[in-house]
């Protein structure tokens, strides 16, 4: 009966509509903002075209077999990742909802970024932040305080942005995966063109070599710093929505027959061909900027907001021509960039309650979005900037690295992996050899400990950005335990069957 | 642009793009096996 029950249940279970889909999703949900912003300033910083080396031994040691044992396990269990985890040993259930507690916090303070990109948008018409970006930026848009501890109200029109983020991806999730692979076909190609378009523009204004030359020049005395092997491995696991449970909860919608191993190869590598491509787009634009302020590339260079919300924006005004086109270019290719990973991160959680509970996808989807989103206004009140710092380097540094740790030893000893190399072999395009065991059981758990122990260090010398601490105990610490408690709670209450 | 750029540019290219292509090119052949 257990086992009609079961098979009943996976029969029932939603499903991508393509392989293709499955893999568009699985990309598009790798492929995010920190493949604009993050990857070419880091890959700025760590030695240039030198990053590619550790970059690609990081994405061959870690990011793929990662993402295989993610996919597979997923597609093996047919759960999304508390139960796949509970499968395995009970209490790992608990680790399970936690990872996917991680995911539903990344997707509440990611919101707000995405809320940003539609205020831009809409000032992209009247170029609204003229010749002072930044000030517009913290000052007009954000309306920054002066600390965390001065919260006030909601911005808004920020509200406004984030009311229109949480609707986007309630519209997509309401009708589950099947409404997510007609998406993505749009969602995951669209930025890409959009950002070759802009790559296409930026590298015929003066100065846009300058800006190459500074981005690709290698610099192979830094290969000798192991920092900077960390970082390549830091940004390929981040990068790829890694230990969150996103590729579990995809998985599990894949068929039983199902390819895993060259889907991971494709994700992992159109991923990094993204991020890679992003580089020559962003610093095209920035050796422009550069050439025009008569400054060193070196002095224009940014990552993360201060690239797409005030260096982009600056080098966008100054174009000859056409700016407001180009303007609306790159915030509809940041929102759709964005909003990909954002119903991916979404999706890993409510799995979860699908799997245990039953509940439809469209019930969860709705349930999800009316509690996240008063909760992601806390991000757009005028303390809401630090908060959303916090909240990141809690949930990235600490929550992120600590569940890929767990994962990685879970699955690599807990597991039959031999028996689940052989079951990932036989359905596969591309054989796996032992050097996946090893990636799984040594190298990720090494590289990962690693970065904890450096990250804890760091933060015990001086408290992260300079914030008080008791502001870094309630939103970094605080978070993460948040949602231990929370995962441990979704663990103990019973499993309703399919006979209920 | 230094020479070292760009032979880092076309190993970024062939290993990226180049391993992309294998891959799909891949699922696309077994695919289409009868």
């Amino acid at each position: 009966m257990l086992r009609r029950n079961s098979m009943t249940m996976t029969e029932n279970r939603d499903r991508w509509n393509s392989r293709t889909s499955f893999i568009m999703a699985a990309v598009g949900s790798a492929v995010g903002l920190g493949n604009v912003w993050r990857f070419p300033y880091v890959a700025y910083t760590s030695g240039g075209g030198a990053f590619l080396i550790p970059y690609f031994v990081a994405l061959f040691t870690a990011g793929i077999p990662m993402l295989i044992l993610e996919m597979g396990i997923g597609q093996r269990m047919q759960k999304g990742a508390p139960l796949a985890f509970g499968a395995i040993r009970k209490p790992l259930q608990w680790f399970g909802w936690w990872a996917a507690g991680l995911s539903a916090g990344i997707v509440i303070y990611y919101s707000t970024i995405l809320a940003w990109s539609w205020v831009y948008l809409w000032h992209s018409f009247t170029q609204a932040w003229g010749d002072q970006p930044e000030t517009f930026f913290f000052q007009n848009v954000l309306q920054r305080s002066a600390g965390p501890g001065e919260i006030g109200w909601p911005v808004l029109s920020l509200v406004i942005g984030m009311a229109l983020t949480w609707l986007t991806i309630y519209l997509i999730l309401r009708k589950g995966v099947r409404n997510v692979s007609k998406v993505v076909m749009v969602t995951v190609p669209l930025p890409l063109i959009l950002l070759a378009i802009l790559l296409v523009r930026g590298l015929t204004l003066p100065g846009a070599m300058d800006g190459i030359r500074y981005y690709l020049t290698p610099d192979f005395s830094k290969l000798t710093d192991i920092r900077i092997w960390l970082r390549a491995y830091g940004q390929i696991f981040f990068s790829l929505s890694l230990a969150s449970g996103v590729m579990i909860g995809y998985g599990s919608y894949l068929g039983k027959k199902a390819e895993i191993t060259n889907s991971a190869f494709i994700t992992g590598l159109a991923n990094c061909g993204t991020s890679f491509f992003a580089g020559f787009v962003v610093f095209s634009m920035l050796g422009y900027l550069a050439k025009i302020q008569g400054l060193p590339v070196s002095e224009v260079t940014a990552g993360g907001t201060g690239l797409a919300f005030i260096a982009f924006p600056t080098a966008i005004s100054q174009l000859p021509a056409l700016n407001i086109l180009f303007g609306l270019i790159f915030f509809i290719a940041l929102l759709t960039l964005g909003i990909d990973s954002a119903f991916a991160l979404q999706e890993a959680f409510t799995t979860g309650f699908y799997d245990k509970w039953k509940i439809p996808p469209q019930k969860l989807a709705k349930y999800f979005v009316l509690i996240a989103f008063p909760v992601s206004l806390i991000f757009v009140t005028r303390g809401g900037y630090y908060w959303f710092d916090i909240v990141d380097k809690w949930i990235c540094d600490f929550g992120l690295v600590i569940s890929g740790l767990i994962q990685c030893l879970a699955i690599g000893f807990l597991y039959p992996v031999n028996d689940f190399r052989d079951y990932l072999n036989q359905q596969s395009e591309v054989r796996i050899g032992k050097w996946w065991i090893w990636a799984l059981r040594y190298v990720t758990p090494v590289v990962l400990m690693v970065i904890l122990v450096g990250n804890l260090k760091q933060e015990i010398k001086e408290a992260y950005g300079g914030y008080p601490r008791w502001a870094t105990l309630i939103g970094g610490w605080g978070v993460v335990l948040f949602l231990a408690v929370l995962g441990y709670f979704l663990w103990k209450r019973p499993e309703k069957s399919e006979s209920e | 642009m230094p020479l070292s750029a760009w032979i880092m540019f076309l190993a970024g290219c062939v290993i990226l793009y180049g391993g992309l292509a294998l891959c799909i090119g891949i699922a696309v052949h077994k695919r289409n096996k009868p």
